[in-house]
């Protein structure tokens, strides 16, 4: 769901030309030779929002939808979960979020091993895997995540207590992988938390894995985006705002998480810490020598010709810098400023690749490579078309 | 060719004494006191406000102290009148080349400098124009036990205006941060004091990593005995103290959890009205890893 100061923003800012309805694409998913992308669409008059599932071929077009009830295989999904359920499960988590349905039933309609996720600021978040699934509902302050591993009577809440969720701290992301469930806890005052709890035990529970923002505290305020690669999770930071002074030792961070417990910082500031001394893989410092309140808003993991590459999208904050981050609430739709996009092959080195931003960009959201380019999911005024923009790479 | 030396920045009442001396017990360290010498544009300058009541009194104490220690190997009344002497005839060396000259007679120990007055921004930007490639230790610690711990020492000896303790820790470590931001990857590190004390073995073996110095157990361990530097314990009576009145006082390092503060209560130091920290020092706080 969109936030309601997002919204004032636009309305200030719109004026009299302002669009009824902003739409956001909140994930972008390879699907055979196209891409399937959740797009979240606001009525501004009524506040209302719904989400679509929208079909796209490699270029950004649209193309017809496969039948309703059809699943389709993803090899190599970008983030977190392996597959992709198709509309009736995208319906049915409506109408969870809309009341409507119970989250027993609709998980009760959604075919075992068949995940659909949409991104965590949606306030709906759904990361499944072939035995197991996991529900996050965060609605009107609640919390929530569910297990299953099959039946409908299986299903168990996880207790979310050790995460000490508040109007403050929120989750901004899930990730499943290699049986760990991990939860990403933004805190503006004391730094982010990333929990993890062994996701196939009888009795998950919750530990911290990362703690303080890492040990940068209140800049690395939030896990503002996660990528999956094979030895464990990338983690985007963002210092979130609002924050009085932008200067300094600013800047977002890309962390390498691994499942066995360790992390190193790709780029970042070198820092003392329980884990040891940490130095940037990379060598270079948050924000990759622009040290302003940016927040990394997405990453893409992909295969070219057996090699890996990976594409993160940096953004700038826009909104108000003003002192009080104990009254803040987490909002990376803040977050949409200017963008860079950086792209590395092996972690250590990274570039900045030079790419045409579409007008009216709003906040970035997903991000897909795909063989005519980038796709870039982002806010949009209007809903006439998906707000998804090929990005053309040199 | 000698090593790049160690500036620990803070505002004062952060602990550095102690870092300082526990970092300058590694063999291959040698820790300072409190020496002034990017404060003013020369030597001579610091010596005439070695004055009392007005100027900076005991401004030349921790380098007096500093040269009979290095160029006579001990500290008495003798060494230090010595040391006072070839300073005077040196009144116009800047403090650059007083420090140069101070890394010459500990080489190849390298230097560790906590002088306080270095944190402030024109003593600074001298510093940095001498050893821009120098290593840089940003030390902090709680902003209620800074404040209290400074307005504590004023009120021991009320000497000049009332310090505005909460504005000087803010202002102080903004600009800190912000020199930070402007150094080279690897030259600036932060450290909340408070980890020092309850982990000072494994703080210490980063400090060695970071500077790349041996770790073995020998150097830990001669890191962990601050009382056993020249500068923990008095002077000779014309060089009394040149360092932390309290760090002399008790030098010993007491390992374990700092006692807990926060950033909500009123400011204790503050007795004629309800005060508490401004928004803009709580945000700074949670930067630095105070959220409490």
């Amino acid at each position: 769901m969109l936030h309601q100061s997002v919204i004032g923003d636009r309305l200030e800012s719109a004026g009299d030309a302002m669009d009824e309805v902003i739409s956001v694409a909140r994930q972008i998913v390879p699907i055979g030779d196209g891409f399937a992308a959740a797009v979240e669409s606001l009525d501004i008059d009524t506040g209302e929002s719904r989400f679509d599932l929208v079909w796209l071929a490699p270029d950004g077009t649209l193309r017809n939808r496969p039948t309703d009830g059809a699943q389709a295989h993803s090899g190599a999904a970008p983030s977190f979960g392996t597959y992709v359920t198709l509309p009736l499960a995208a319906a049915r988590i409506e109408a969870v979020r809309r009341h409507e349905l119970h989250l027993a039933e609709a998980l009760a309609h959604m075919a075992p091993g068949t995940p659909i996720e949409v991104a965590a600021d949606s306030r709906l978040l759904v990361a499944l895997t072939g035995d197991r699934d996991a529900f996050d509902g965060t609605e009107q302050g609640l919390h929530r995540i569910f297990l299953r591993s099959g039946g409908i009577s299986e299903v168990m809440a996880l207790d979310l207590a050790p995460l000490e969720l508040s109007r403050q701290r929120s989750m901004t992301g899930v990730a499943l992988q290699a049986g760990w469930l991990y939860a990403m806890v933004a805190d503006p005052t004391g730094g982010f938390d990333v929990f993890r709890a062994p996701a196939l035990s009888p009795e998950p529970r919750f530990e911290p894995c990362l703690t303080e923002g890492a040990q940068r505290f209140a800049l690395n305020a939030a896990v503002s985006a996660v990528g999956v690669m094979p030895e464990g999770l990338l983690l985007g930071s963002a210092a979130l705002a609002p924050g009085a002074a932008q200067v300094g030792n600013w800047g977002p961070e890309l962390l390498l998480f691994r499942h066995d417990g360790s992390w190193d910082i790709l780029w970042g500031q070198p820092r003392f810490t329980p884990d040891g001394l940490k130095h940037p893989i990379s060598g270079q410092l948050p924000g990759l020598g622009q040290p302003g309140n940016a927040a990394v808003k997405a990453i893409a993991r992909s295969e070219v010709g057996g090699t890996q590459v990976l594409h993160v999208v940096l953004q700038e904050f826009s909104g108000n810098s003003v002192p009080g981050r104990q009254e803040a609430v987490p909002d990376l739709l803040d977050y949409m400023g200017s963008g860079r996009l950086l792209r590395s092959r092996n972690l250590a080195d990274w570039e900045e690749v030079p790419v045409q931003w579409p007008e009216g960009l709003g906040a970035i959201t997903s991000l897909a490579l795909s063989p005519a380019g980038l796709l870039l999911g982002h806010e949009r005024a209007g809903n006439e078309r998906p707000p998804i923009t090929l990005l053309r790479l040199p | 060719m000698m090593r790049q030396p160690l500036f620990i920045l803070c505002p004062g009442r952060s602990f550095s004494s102690v870092v300082c001396a526990a970092i300058g017990q590694h063999p291959q360290m040698f820790g300072l006191p409190e020496v002034n010498l990017f404060f003013t544009d020369n030597v001579g300058a610091l010596m005439a406000l070695d004055v009392p009541f007005v100027g900076l009194p005991g401004a030349l104490t921790g380098l007096r102290r500093v040269l009979a220690e290095l160029m006579f190997g001990e500290q008495t009344v003798d060494t230090v009148n010595r040391a006072d002497a070839w300073l005077r005839e040196r009144r116009d060396w800047t403090g650059a080349r007083m420090f140069d000259a101070l890394r010459e007679m500990a080489s190849p120990r390298i230097l560790v400098d906590k002088t306080p007055t270095n944190s402030q921004a024109k003593a600074l930007a001298r510093v940095h124009a001498a050893y821009p490639d120098a290593y840089y230790l940003h030390l902090a610690r709680h902003p209620r036990s800074t404040s209290r711990s400074r307005m504590k020492a004023y009120e021991k000896h009320r000497r000049g205006k009332t310090p505005k303790a909460e504005a000087l820790w803010s202002a102080r470590h903004a600009e800190l941060m912000a020199f930070g931001g402007s150094l080279r990857p690897g030259r600036y590190m932060y450290l909340p004091g408070e980890w020092f004390f309850e982990e000072p073995a494994e703080v210490m073996a980063q400090v060695c990593d970071w500077l790349g110095l041996s770790s073995d157990a020998a150097s830990l361990a001669a890191m962990l005995r601050p009382e056993d530097s020249p500068f923990a314990r008095p002077g000779p009576e014309n060089a009394r103290l040149g360092n932390n009145p309290g760090f002399i006082e008790d030098p010993k390092l007491r390992i374990g959890k700092v006692k807990p503060e926060n950033l909500t209560d009123p400011l204790d130091w503050v007795r004629d009205r309800e005060a508490h920290f401004s928004a803009e020092t709580r945000d700074l706080a949670a930067i630095l890893g105070y959220s409490d």
